[in-house]
């Protein structure tokens, strides 16, 4: 075979082999929605289910911000799934953002699990900010985040901080609430 | 490019033939890609998931090529020891000499140093210490397993971040957050060997403050009776060490947080019988041991000011111990014994001070400096029957640092990572060490990165002074240096199937290393030019009805460059592979490592055959909502393999473990 190592059928050749037949050979495993996909389509739908005060709009045809904190693989899925959509008749921006300064002018805001260092400093930089934070750590509300995405038996679920959320002055619609898999009140 | 040229043609062959195969693949080139941003929150939650390469994820874009280990992983995969965790690394081995493991990476293991040129952190604080510069990943490793969140792995030097040590890696490991814990955790394992081990553990967090503490004990009494060939005479047991394999170990963990300040302490100590029969000792005498500890305090402060500056700032204070008994004849009766005391104390403090702020939209900038004060450095030897006081050198030094480095986003698709360290010694030469990494990312799915480095390691004061058989003190070394050069290409494939290829070419320039003195003394000398050039490849992925699996090659040709001769201690091939299977639910989860290391040469120019070991682990989880068991079998087909011996008894392979088992139970009655 041409996978072999250059002395005999080593073990090495035999696990990569094993490992493409293993993928090859399951059906269908291209149907499934990715986690990122799935999570993008969440924001989105948070962006619906939950108000922001006027204040938070320089004016009445500003752009909702979405803002992913320095991952641009995810901000190109999020770009996809809001291509031609609107949150409350405004148009949706999406950007990567770097620090707390470029973030202040998000509406919302997601936290990857790799940027999990930097979330401590920012969240608590942000603490007020009429800023919706989406995170994916275990248990991000109980850190001073407002929604939480969580894994369950290949399911994506979320759990909401709703004290955090009124103190950003958001309103979260009990729509929402309902659905979450846990609030924090 | 001259790398391309020099690989051996059948390793590309090989690569072409492994890619077509994958090129094979089905709907690789489809983009199925279903918009859901219509879909109910209902529907969302209903919608059955494949998790994307976390690893790929966090490390496309990553200056450098990262592996990330988390605690799910340990968890089910059984692993007892960070050793366990490291031997799965793509380009990594582990070797054991029965008292301390040894790491390797990209070739370089060089046999009797202590995991020098790898950098070893936990919470970003320096673990390795100021004696030996060890980076200790055995049962050695003062932190339980079981409190890491996850270990981060960074390829290649990076010394411009650093300083000396980080030579091929930076390990850095996470340890779980308070709230993570949400109240009491127990554990306790019981596996072959008489090996029992208890941990209890207790998290939570209030408003601002979180905490986490932690208390372990490990006990193994070892091998009932080891088989050592070359001691095989009527005299010496038959070479049949007996009860001389025991290991036992206490460690401690707490971490607290309250607003942005951050306090840690950690301590681990551990005892190894060490039945090799190393420095010429009395074989088959339980007397010889060591004993290291390790422990520190550390203050950490976070703080985002004015919106703009992250700041970051440090300070340390850390204490490591070694003491050794080594049983010998005396010399004035050879009827009794003289143990010989071997110690070392190691002191040092330190701090650090980092700023980041982004400036033009463009750069994100992080300035740093360090200062490490390596107020005790001692090391001493005597013997009792007769008492000679053999060696009493008490040392001191210090380094101070600054460091600059630039994320700088040039367009969309193309960044670039590039920073310098200059480090300051009083007993050195200063070093500066550059670091550039180019990321070009065409599309979300694919990185390339082209990366140079360069980092150095000074002589540690084992090195340079200790003076005690079969060592010879050599005061006159001076820092190693080492440059990378590194090509990764990262692609993701459908979201859930990660392919990373990596090239790389590595120049040793002095590397510290153990030459023999006939008729038997060693010495360290700055005595090899040495060249690795290699390639690895790594494919995991994750499909629809959880199979979790990941698979790595590795090839790596380490040579001296003047002699032109392979080094010793340097496998040119190494695989593995992993694979992980829910069943029932998310209740119960089998989990199967393989491990592959081609041949190999020791030091003492031994030949080491290759070994392929098999590991499994069966895991049921929140069995009764509270309780987690695993159980594991490791060396699964009971495969006799023997590492390399370390400068410590060179004419004598070791042997290592065959088939053996380990049960673990843990409680957690906190909700998770």
């Amino acid at each position: 075979m041409s996978c072999q190592t250059p002395s005999r059928a080593s073990p090495a050749a035999t696990t990569i082999m094993l490992l493409l037949w293993v993928l090859a050979s399951v059906p269908g495993f291209c149907q499934a929605a990715s986690e990122e996909q799935v999570k993008a389509a969440y924001l989105y739908s948070f962006a619906k289910f939950i108000e922001w005060p006027s204040r938070s709009f320089q004016s009445a045809s500003s752009p909702f911000h979405f803002c992913v904190v320095n991952n641009r693989s995810f901000q190109a899925e999020l770009d996809r799934t809001v291509k031609g959509k609107s949150v409350a008749g405004r148009a949706i921006e999406v950007a990567s953002v770097l620090d707390t300064e470029q973030s202040r002018s998000c509406h919302l805001l997601f936290v990857d699990a790799s940027q999990e260092r930097q979330s401590r400093p920012l969240l608590r930089a942000l603490q007020g900010a009429t800023i919706l934070i989406v995170g994916e750590t275990r248990n991000f509300i109980d850190g001073g985040g407002t929604i939480g995405f969580l894994m369950e038996d290949e399911h994506v679920y979320f759990e909401i901080n709703q004290r955090e959320a009124t103190l950003a002055g958001l309103y979260v619609s009990s729509r929402l609430l309902s659905v979450a898999k846990r609030v924090i009140q | 490019m001259t790398l391309v040229n020099r690989l051996p043609g059948r390793l590309w062959r090989m690569a072409v033939g492994c890619s077509l195969i994958v090129a094979g693949l089905p709907c690789l080139g489809q983009e199925s890609t279903p918009n859901l941003a219509d879909a109910t929150l209902e529907q969302l939650g209903n919608i059955k998931v494949y998790t994307a390469s976390k690893h790929l994820q966090v490390t496309k874009d990553a200056p450098s090529s990262v592996t990330v280990i988390t605690a799910d992983e340990i968890h089910k995969h059984g692993y007892r020891t960070l050793a366990d965790a490291l031997k799965t690394v793509r380009g990594f081995y582990v070797t054991y000499d029965r008292n301390y493991s040894s790491v390797g990476v990209r070739g370089f293991a060089r046999p009797g140093d202590f995991n020098t040129r790898v950098l070893l952190l936990v919470d970003g604080h320096r673990l390795n210490d100021n004696i030996y510069d060890e980076a200790m990943i055995g049962s050695e490793f003062p932190i339980d397993i079981d409190l890491i969140e996850r270990i981060e792995i960074i390829r290649g030097p990076v010394s411009s971040l650093y300083g000396s040590n980080a030579l091929f890696a930076v390990i850095n490991i996470m340890t779980r957050h308070g709230r993570d814990l949400k109240g009491l955790e127990l554990s306790a394992n019981a596996g072959s060997f008489n090996t029992y081990e208890g941990r209890a553990s207790y998290g939570g967090r209030l408003q601002n403050l979180e905490y986490m503490i932690s208390g372990s004990f490990y006990g193994g009494r070892g091998h009932n009776e080891l088989f050592f060939p070359a001691f095989n005479t009527p005299e010496t047991n038959s070479g049949i060490a007996s009860h001389n394999d025991d290991d036992q170990v206490g460690s401690s963990l707490a971490t607290v947080s309250f607003k942005d300040f951050t306090f840690q302490a950690a301590y681990g100590t551990r005892e190894k019988g060490i039945p090799t029969g190393a420095y010429g000792v009395l074989f088959n005498n339980p007397g010889t041991r060591t004993t290291d500890a390790h422990g520190y305090v550390d203050l950490r402060y976070q703080h985002t000011f004015a919106d703009s500056w992250d700041i970051l700032a440090r300070a340390f204070y850390d204490r490591y111990t070694y003491q050794g008994t080594y049983i010998y004849p005396s010399s004035l009766n050879p009827a009794e014994l003289s143990p010989d005391f071997d110690y070392a104390d190691g002191k040092w403090w330190g701090a650090e001070l980092q700023l980041t702020k982004t400036i033009f939209h463009r750069n994100r900038v992080t300035v740093g400096g360090e200062y490490r004060d390596n107020f005790k450095q001692d090391q001493s030897n005597y013997q009792i029957n007769p008492y000679m006081l053999a060696m009493d050198e008490r040392r001191s030094s210090y380094v101070g640092a600054l460091y600059l480095q630039d994320e700088l986003t040039i367009t969309k698709t193309l960044s670039l990572n590039a920073g310098f360290r200059y480090d300051y010694y009083d007993h050195f030469d200063s070093s500066l060490d550059p670091r550039a990494a180019l990321i070009y990312r065409p599309r979300s799915q694919t990185a390339f990165k082209f990366i140079y480095g360069e980092a150095f390691r000074v002589p540690n004061v084992y090195e340079l002074y200790y003076s005690i058989a079969p060592n010879l003190p050599n005061p006159k070394l001076h820092p190693e240096k080492i440059r990378n050069l590194e090509w990764v290409w990262e692609q993701g494939v459908h979201k859930n199937i990660a392919i990373s290829a990596t090239a790389f070419r590595e120049e040793m320039e002095g590397l510290i290393t153990t030459r023999v003195v006939p008729p038997d003394m060693e010495i360290f000398e700055n005595l090899q030019n040495a060249e690795s050039i290699g390639g690895e490849t790594e494919i995991t992925g994750q499909l629809p009805r959880g199979l979790e699996a990941g698979a790595s090659y590795s090839f790596q040709q380490t040579k001296d460059t003047r002699t032109g001769q392979f080094l010793s201690n340097s496998p040119r091939h190494l695989a593995k592979f992993s694979l992980t299977q829910p069943l029932v639910g998310k209740k119960l989860f089998a989990s199967l490592d393989v491990q592959y290391r081609s041949g190999m040469r020791s030091l003492g120019g031994l030949a080491i055959s290759g070994y392929t070991v098999v590991n499994a682990t069966l895991l049921g989880r929140n069995l009764g909502k509270h309780l987690d068991i695993s159980a594991s079998i490791y060396n699964l087909f009971d495969k006799s393999y023997l590492d390399p011996p370390s400068s410590a008894n060179l004419q004598m392979p070791v042997q290592q473990d065959g088939r053996s088992f380990r049960i673990k139970l843990t409680w957690h009655p906190g909700e998770r």
